[in-house]
């Protein structure tokens, strides 16, 4: 049985699709921000190994401190998971106040998360809720950015 | 050993930099026990508490196998956590830490063969943190950065 099973047994029972395999390069905090070069985690050691925090937001392992950092690409706090048009939006998992884990929603409905250094799936919400992720406890949304070029394009169409 | 003075000062957690000293050589670490009086009293304390330490003159191939068991477990463990905090608290980890500095040349070898979050272990092992700020979470330039540190201070040898 797939490792993956056992950690998260919702998925079992919930509709999900491998997207990529394995890779350490990224962890879920970053592929939620949407970067696949660096890992993201408020490490806060001095002098320690330090992995990619936004500067500026403090290096707090809370809900706040995830907030504040997905603040930095424009995302603010909301009510749902659900889909809504114009917006994207990352959910955050957490142990108790502890953050876990960000999934971010596609535009299909699904999640997509990356599993730490394994692979990337989709899955719905409640698929990744367990032990070890804890469950979705907070929202976040931003306008869906408009692609780089798309301006310049259409005033070219225009002439 | 003035090396070994100052990492003894700084008083790192569990490891054993405080029973043993290394020699390198093509490799391979060697090491000697030291006297008890060089043992400071914080990291026996960590020592006695996690219960991490072989205190045996462990021979280096059975330093391999035992290094190789719990990199196996703790990479099986932490392959879906996002947390490098997590990952650095997994009692296979802990344990790999409390072989204490032995096992520099063994991460830096393993490092090379898989990039992994090994970077907190060689951190606590050594004192040192080789990697530049600009790299931070980058794991490949992380590695990079550690395994230069380890061929300058000839813990290690690339194969080319």
């Amino acid at each position: 049985m797939d490792p993956i099973y056992l950690a998260f047994p919702l998925l079992t029972a919930t509709p999900h699709r491998f997207v990529t395999p394995a890779d350490g390069r990224y962890n879920c905090t970053a592929w939620a921000a949407g970067e696949t070069h660096r890992n993201w985690w408020p490490v806060n050691f001095p002098g320690a190994p330090s992995y990619y925090w936004p500067p500026g937001v403090p290096r707090l392992l809370t809900i706040d401190a995830f907030v504040q950092a997905y603040a930095t690409l424009g995302y603010v706090r909301c009510d749902s998971s659900l889909p809504e048009s114009g917006y994207e939006k990352i959910a955050l998992y957490a142990q108790g106040e502890l953050p876990t884990h960000a999934a971010r929603l596609r535009p299909n409905g699904n999640w997509s998360s990356k599993l730490g250094k394994d692979r990337d799936i989709e899955h719905v919400l409640g698929g990744l809720t367990s032990q070890q992720y804890g469950r979705p406890v907070c929202y976040l949304r931003r306008p869906i950015p408009e692609k780089k070029g798309t301006k310049e394009k259409k005033g070219k169409k225009r002439r | 050993m003035s090396r070994l003075t100052d990492l003894q000062r700084r008083g790192r957690t569990a490891n054993a930099v405080n029973n043993w000293t290394i020699a390198q050589a093509a490799g391979t670490a060697k090491y000697i026990r030291m006297k008890p009086t060089d043992t400071a009293g914080e990291s026996q304390h960590h020592l006695n508490v996690h219960n991490l330490v072989d205190d045996s003159t462990e021979h280096p191939r059975a330093l391999g196998v035992r290094f190789k068991k719990l990199a196996a477990r703790w990479k099986n463990e932490s392959r879906f956590m996002s947390s490098p905090f997590q990952m650095a608290n997994l009692p296979s980890y802990r344990a790999i830490i409390g072989m204490g500095p032995a096992v520099i040349p063994l991460l830096l070898n393993e490092l090379s063969n898989e990039t992994d979050h090994w970077f907190f272990a060689l951190w606590q092992l050594t004192g040192e943190n080789p990697v530049p700020e600009d790299a931070a979470g980058d794991i490949q330039r992380m590695a990079q950065a550690w395994l230069r540190w380890g061929e300058q201070r000839h813990y290690f040898t690339r194969t080319r």
